[in-house]
């Protein structure tokens, strides 16, 4: 139903028909779902050492809500499994309550006569019949067309903050710095099992091939930035300059540089800075943080998809005289998830911004920030901000980032 | 005393020795050579001359079978003393040795009672009474004769008997060590008179760096003072893999795992300890080359000499007391080789300690460098591998992380 919707063009672009038949609100901010071959590609895992793959955050973004979206119109838009059975249940409770008030209306019908009764009590059966018509599909297209508008909204605030701030680029460079700078420490690392002088020096020459083209892709994607500039001088001073010393050494004489197994000095001063260990915590650091910010991104559509499906039960209970606040408290919930999918990005874009500003740092930090940081930024914003924002942020951030600095320290030092 | 001795003798390398007047009893030959019996195993009362100078091996010094005096004193033709004696009957019999009666030839004894005759009346001239060494009248005669020759009185003594050569190569040795740093004891070890020390191994290293020049910086310290932040040794590259760890392990490796403290001590020692006996072995082949040509002067000399004379009995002097001469020499030669052996034996001792405490230390460490190498590069494989499994399984994830759309 939106393969007419060319691929990776948002829909808003479309705005003015969007109130028209031909594009129902509830499709507006939809994208079409991308190829996944496509996604699988970029998430491809086969084993190349001579290519450090780059982030696939915006394509899986996109595929990602692609998949939302399909969900959505699966399981809301039409008549899903689920939500008949909830609608099921939504009939017991308001069964009781459809009864009461047909015995008043029989009550009103006998008491005041037929002129009297017949509005209100035609009114409870044109609700019934409109709210439960075709399983509540009244309600269900109300769901699925707020549910656009928030995610339009949502789509707003990321095109501006790209439109600005480079927002989605600027992720995916501190993203990838960190895949890089991991890169070019692996590549490192395994140099250091080499006894000898010839050894080393073919096994740097190989290395420095390798991450200088990884460096020159990062410099075509992103330009010549900080982050661009930080991760050639790491590579110079890891891979290059060690070789070109050993290459050095060599042309002198090669029992210079090494007089035997424990090896000679050479009588220069230290050739790299930081460290290059560790990498192996590091992955798993980042990609747990990763995962959490992925996770949560679900959670919320997952949470969303679930609010609305259980709209049946506030429903049904507003037909009772004392629960009627029940559906406006539904709303309030199901908006607030929307809200909080808001919250998230607009959090992401400043957390962003902030990174970018400062400069490469440590990329299980940066993803730190980026995931909890985030996560608990969006949650104060959607509990009502202000003090709420602060509090939340300092009390939450402390306990996290102080956990995670001692296994994120940074592996190419400062510029 | 060593160079004084060297120059002397080779400052006279023409030098005339000449031994005149003299003969020698069997029952005297002991009294000639000392009293220490280290070199000369004396059978006194028998077994002849041969086997007085068969220790010494005299032969082989003079280029000949070793048997050559034995055959000339005994008798047997065929020999250069035989030849100079004009065809004379094979046995004198002068000593009194192996007396051969059927001689009716003999000119000096001609019969049994010839030893007799000389063994009286040469014991009184060499000896006149006297303790050790050649004294009396021979011993006015030959002192005279060395002091107008110029010869050491160090190397007189010896020849007359009255200074053992160990005595002589002590000296040598001690003054060899003192030009390297080393003074004190005296005492000597063995016939070969090795100067012994009990701390000489730390008296050599410690003379090494300051007294002889060489670079003998002991191993250990050159080892401990080994810069490590420039180290770019791959393998164990602190700079690169856990700076705090390669560094414990290239201590340990060098310090417990490889050598001890002690044996890095014996290894120092041992260098030094080289260079000390490459020194004292050249002065010993000084001393060799020195003797040999005062050696052979002699040789020369006596040859000339014995053609000299005129008289038999003359001849027989001068003959005798040169052949004793050249045992003497022949002896120093014996003591030098000796000497070397010895130094080298020590030097060979070292090494063989250095070796054992190596392969002890391997042993107990059951580390060496090579599996400490194989260690590392094992472990960069395993961490390499398991950093890439990691990889694999988190990768995707910070990969897939963008914005909430």
């Amino acid at each position: 139903m939106i393969d007419f919707f060319p691929i990776h063009t948002p829909i808003h672009t479309e705005w003015p028909n969007a109130l028209t038949l031909f594009n129902p609100i509830h499709l507006l901010g939809q994208t079409a779902p991308l190829d996944p071959d496509a996604v699988a590609e970029c998430l491809d895992l086969t084993f190349d050492i001579d290519y450090v793959p780059f982030s696939c955050g915006s394509l899986i973004s996109q595929y990602e809500k692609g998949s939302w979206d399909e969900i959505w119109a699966l399981k809301v838009g039409q008549a899903s499994p689920e939500f008949i059975a909830v609608m099921n249940i939504s009939k017991y409770i308001a069964g009781p309550a459809l009864i009461g008030w047909a015995i008043t209306g029989i009550r009103d019908l006998y008491r005041n006569g037929l002129g009297e009764a017949w509005p209100k009590f035609a009114s409870i059966i044109l609700l019934a019949g409109i709210l439960y018509y075709n399983n509540a599909a009244v309600g269900r297209n109300m769901i699925m067309s707020a549910r656009a508008l928030m995610n339009y909204q949502n789509e707003q605030i990321i095109e501006i903050a790209n439109a600005g701030i480079e927002y989605e680029k600027k992720l995916q460079e501190i993203i990838d710095f960190g895949f890089v700078e991991e890169a070019i420490a692996i590549e490192r690392d395994q140099c250091n099992g080499l006894t000898t002088n010839e050894e080393m020096l073919a096994c740097l020459q190989n290395a420095s091939v390798k991450v200088n083209a990884t460096t020159d892709r990062y410099l075509t994607q992103y330009g010549d930035t900080r982050f661009t500039r930080r991760l050639k001088k790491y590579v110079k001073d890891t891979i290059d300059d060690p070789s070109e010393l050993i290459g050095q050494a060599l042309a002198v004489g090669g029992t210079a540089v090494l007089g035997g197994p424990i090896g000679g000095a050479l009588g220069v001063g230290a050739i790299i800075i930081g460290k290059v260990a560790n990498s192996a915590s590091g992955w798993a650091a980042q990609g747990i943080l990763a995962s959490i910010s992925s996770i949560t991104q679900s959670l919320v559509e997952l949470s969303w998809i679930f609010t609305a499906i259980t709209l049946p039960i506030p429903l049904a209970l507003s037909f009772y005289p004392g629960t009627r606040k029940v559906l406006m408290g539904w709303a309030v919930g199901f908006l607030t998830v929307g809200l909080f999918k808001l919250n998230l990005n607009l959090a992401s874009s400043l957390v962003t911004s902030m990174i970018y500003a400062r400069g490469p740092g440590a990329p299980v930090y940066d993803l730190a920030l980026l995931s909890f940081g985030v996560i608990i930024m969006a949650l104060a914003m959607t509990a009502g901000g202000g003090m709420a924002i602060f509090s939340g942020i300092s009390t939450a951030i402390a306990g996290v980032s102080l956990g995670l600095i001692s296994i994120a320290t940074p592996k190419s030092g400062k510029l | 005393m060593l160079t004084k001795i060297k120059t002397r003798l080779i400052g006279r390398g023409a030098a005339v020795v000449i031994f005149s007047g003299v003969s020698i009893s069997a029952a005297n030959a002991q009294s000639l050579f000392g009293s220490s019996g280290s070199f000369y195993n004396f059978a006194p009362g028998g077994g002849g001359l041969g086997d007085i100078l068969g220790d010494v091996e005299l032969g082989s010094v003079l280029g000949g079978d070793g048997d050559i005096l034995g055959d000339i004193l005994n008798g047997n033709t065929g020999t250069i003393i035989d030849d100079v004696f004009g065809g004379v009957c094979g046995n004198f019999g002068i000593l009194n040795i192996a007396p051969d009666y059927d001689c009716e030839a003999d000119p000096v004894g001609g019969n049994s009672n010839a030893g007799n005759i000389f063994g009286g009346v040469v014991e009184n001239i060499l000896n006149g009474g006297g303790d050790r060494g050649i004294t009396g009248v021979f011993g006015d005669v030959f002192g005279t004769v060395a002091g107008d020759l110029g010869i050491p009185s160090e190397i007189t003594d010896v020849i007359m008997g009255r200074r053992d050569v160990e005595d002589l190569f002590s000296d040598i040795l001690n003054e060899a060590l003192e030009d390297l740093g080393i003074e004190g004891e005296t005492d000597v070890a063995g016939a070969q008179g090795i100067p012994i020390y009990d701390d000489l191994m730390e008296l050599l290293s410690k003379g090494a760096s300051g007294t002889t020049g060489m670079d003998g910086i002991p191993v250990s310290e050159a080892m401990a003072q080994q810069p490590s932040p420039g180290l770019l040794t791959p393998n164990v590259n602190p700079a690169l893999i856990r700076p705090v760890q390669t560094l414990e392990m290239i201590t340990g490796a060098v310090t417990n795992k490889v050598l001890s403290a002690e044996g890095q001590a014996v290894s120092a020692a041992r260098t030094t300890a080289g260079q000390t006996i490459i020194e004292t072995s050249g002065a010993l082949a000084d001393s060799a080359a020195m003797i040999a040509s005062a050696q052979a002067t002699v040789a020369t000399a006596l040859a000339t000499e014995i053609n000299a004379q005129t008289s038999t009995q003359d001849t027989l002097k001068v003959a005798l007391a040169g052949l004793n001469q050249l045992r003497a020499q022949s002896t120093q030669f014996d003591a030098l080789a000796s000497n070397q052996r010895a130094l080298g034996n020590r030097m060979g001792a070292m090494q063989l300690d250095v070796a054992q405490e190596l392969s002890a230390s391997s042993a107990v460490g059951a580390r060496s460098l090579q599996m400490l190498n194989q260690q590392e590069q094992s472990r960069n494989q395993k961490e390499l591998a398991a950093e890439a499994s990691i990889y694999y399984e988190h990768a995707p994830a910070i990969r897939s992380m963008g914005v909430a759309r």
